[in-house]
């Protein structure tokens, strides 16, 4: 049982630490003010990493619930759930500072915008997931329902998009003033890099820590009933 | 593999005719929906003309929920489940009577909610009846190809009830949009729909054939 | 029907996940005609064990050879061998007693299939309930319904989970005559029970597993029963 004294386990944590470090800073010395929205477009560098590291993960849940429904091991369905839960999280971030940035810019906390909804739809999706985990008692089956929602929850995504985008050219809403799909300043461009870069690393890192745990939970487990059986009460 | 699909098709109709639980459950549920709808909306008849694609696949969405979650549930009553996983057939050919009979048991609800949606709400849709239910067709198969699979996950859990509309609606909102976009065109309230019919194709057969593929991991022990 | 006489044969079967070990390395045979007892308590793997072998669970490590084929290859061929009876009626309740027979009968390919579900009926002696529903069967005769189900497509090899589970005194000795006169007609059964009377009564041989492994193998005409009391009670409380 060793936890420490592993080199390897020092490397991550820090990457992480220093990366993101370089990524506050990146964003808020680096990078100039933008002109229309001021200040509050930096949660541009937030918001938008977020939405990726959220599709990241549910991309990785379908992968590992495939690789698990294949080889039938628990260690991938662990990586497929810690992802499912690593997702939610950066989705809800998606979903409460898209509110912030719209509100001042927009002029509307919310908006049926293809991007947005869609974020709406896998928050939902995948909520769904962790409460089917939670609902079914026994471990293997718990990992193969949940890997079977997660295969068709991901083919889903592309086809809950295309509905959105084409439900939003038919029913056109107020156009919206100072999108920031216009072309992004190359300072602004680096920041943006830079904290993608960040995210990523935080995903790996945060992936393996909640793997780390259940692995820990189960051991826990293990111990538990060892005293129960040699201490019955 | 056919005689298979037949022979749960058969045995899930012949349930459905002695008890009329399925039927009965989504008819009045759908007919409560209606209802509803005019004392909180209080529409007109251009109103409802406009908004009763939306109506009526929210009522057929959810009475469906009701009827799917029939589904499996009655397999595990008395380990039933466990016995057609221990026939010498597909499990594949399972999953597709059991698909069939749920197609069945919405269609059935639907086709008698739509006169009484054109009486409630003072509607003429003359001659655009046949292409109505060629769409009712189509939505219901992808709603229910999804349903289906999610009915056998949800009856493995404590929530029955509860987890198979958290999970199947949010899967199902493409099918949905499409499905009441289509409606809206056969009843002559939007002019372009070929895009939507195409995605309503394109999901029952994307959906069909995965469920068809995943349904034997979720049936197994 | 097989080469040397064995019905069922598992080498090192073991099911695990995670941290859990539903089975270790069983390597066990069962011979054509043979009636093999396997105790244990809860959790022990004895009903995953017939899983497996049912093909029920399919992810497993090891090998099973039923009636000579590897299971993992042969999977709908020894379905259609296997008659498997739980605690569980594995009727329809809102099917009347030849329509839930006429069902099972259609699956696994009864030929001819209304004479066979008519000579069952029979059988089973339910000629006058032929077309009631089974939820208004007396418990009894449920039972019987039940058997007639696990019997219609003529299995070689009976699998029987805990089924003496919730019956009384004279549905187990219904259960025990039919296991009887399947054992003279030439099958074979494998059954799990922790009913040590129940389950020494007809068997030729009985195991015992705990934790996933085989602790004590024995031919049922070697036990003095009140020692195998004694040695079943210490096997289960450590």
């Amino acid at each position: 049982m060793e936890r420490k004294g592993n080199p390897a386990s020092f490397i991550l944590p820090a990457l992480t630490f220093l990366s993101m470090l370089f990524a506050v800073y990146m964003v808020f010395v680096y990078a100039p003010v933008e002109r229309t929205m001021g200040i509050v477009q930096k949660i541009f560098y937030f918001h938008v990493p977020s939405a990726w590291i959220a599709f990241l993960a549910f991309f990785c849940v379908f992968l590992f619930s495939i690789v698990y429904l294949m080889r039938r091991e628990k260690k991938w369905d662990d990586l497929a759930s810690s992802s499912a839960e690593v997702g939610v999280l950066f989705c809800s971030l998606v979903l409460i500072t898209g509110p912030i940035w719209a509100k001042p810019v927009w002029g509307v906390w919310w908006t049926w915008d293809s991007r947005l909804t869609l974020t709406l739809v896998l928050w939902l999706l995948y909520v769904g997931y962790m409460m089917l985990r939670y609902y079914v008692a026994d471990p293997e089956k718990k990992a193969t329902l949940s890997a079977v929602v997660g295969i068709i929850g991901f083919i889903d995504v592309p086809l809950v998009y295309l509905s959105i985008r084409w439900w939003r050219t038919q029913h056109p809403s107020p156009v919206m003033a100072g999108g920031s799909d216009s072309g992004l300043d190359p300072d602004m461009a680096r920041a943006f890099f830079t904290c993608l870069a960040a995210f990523t690393i935080l995903f790996v890192y945060l992936l393996m820590k909640r793997v780390k745990l259940e692995k820990l939970r189960e051991e826990l487990d293990g111990l538990q009933e060892r005293v129960e059986e040699t201490h019955p009460k | 593999m056919t005689r298979t699909i037949l022979t749960i098709l058969w045995k899930d109709l012949k349930i459905e005719l002695r008890t009329k639980e399925a039927f009965s459950a989504s008819f009045v549920f759908c007919i409560i929906v209606l209802v509803i709808f005019n004392f909180t909306l209080d529409l007109t008849t251009e109103e409802a003309l406009r908004l009763g694609p939306g109506f009526l696949w929210v009522a057929f969405a959810f009475a469906g929920v009701l009827s799917l979650n029939r589904s499996f549930a009655l397999e595990k009553e008395e380990g039933c489940a466990q016995a057609l996983m221990l026939a010498p057939v597909d499990r594949g050919a399972i999953y597709v009577g059991k698909l069939l009979a749920n197609v069945i048991f919405m269609l059935v609800t639907e086709i008698i909610i739509l006169p009484l949606f054109v009486v409630f709400f003072n509607l003429d849709l003359g001659g655009k009846i046949p292409p109505l239910l060629l769409i009712f067709f189509l939505g219901t198969v992808g709603f229910a190809s999804v349903g289906t699979i999610f009915s056998a996950i949800a009856a493995n859990t404590r929530m029955r009830e509860v987890m198979l509309p958290i999970l199947l609606l949010p899967i199902t909102i493409p099918v949905l949009i499409a499905a009441v976009e289509t409606t809206a065109y056969a009843m002559g309230v939007r002019d372009e729909a070929s895009f939507w019919f195409r995605l309503l194709i394109a999901y029952d057969v994307v959906f069909t054939v995965a469920s068809f593929l995943a349904f034997e991991y979720v049936v197994e022990e | 029907m097989t080469p040397n006489g064995l019905v069922l044969e598992t080498t090192e079967l073991a099911k695990q996940f995670g941290r859990l070990h539903a089975l270790r390395s069983i390597s066990l045979t069962v011979e054509l005609g043979e009636f093999l007892t396997i105790f244990g308590r809860n959790g022990a793997g004895k009903t995953t064990f017939l899983r497996i072998v049912s093909s029920l669970i399919r992810s497993y490590s090891g090998k099973v050879t039923l009636f000579g084929k590897d299971l993992r290859k042969a999977e709908e061929d020894t379905r259609r061998r296997i008659g498997f009876i739980s605690h569980e009626s594995f009727l329809y309740k809102d099917l009347t007693v030849a329509d839930n027979l006429t069902f099972y009968g259609r699956l696994y390919g009864v030929n001819p299939l209304q004479e066979s579900v008519e000579n069952i009926i029979a059988r089973v002696g339910l000629e006058e309930k032929r077309n009631v529903v089974m939820r208004a069967l007396s418990r009894g005769m449920k039972q019987r319904l039940s058997l007639a189900r696990a019997f219609l497509h003529k299995p070689e090899l009976l699998l029987l989970d805990e089924p003496y589970t919730g019956l009384d005194e004279r549905a187990c000795e219904i259960l025990d005559e039919v296991f009887e006169g399947f054992i003279n007609e030439g099958g074979t059964i494998i059954m799990t029970t922790h009913n040590i009377e129940r389950g020494m009564k007809q068997a030729n041989r009985i195991v015992v597993f705990d934790k996933g492994s085989i602790v004590h193998k024995a031919k049922t005409s070697d036990i003095n029963i009140d020692d195998f009391r004694k040695e079943y009670r210490e096997i289960i409380s450590q």
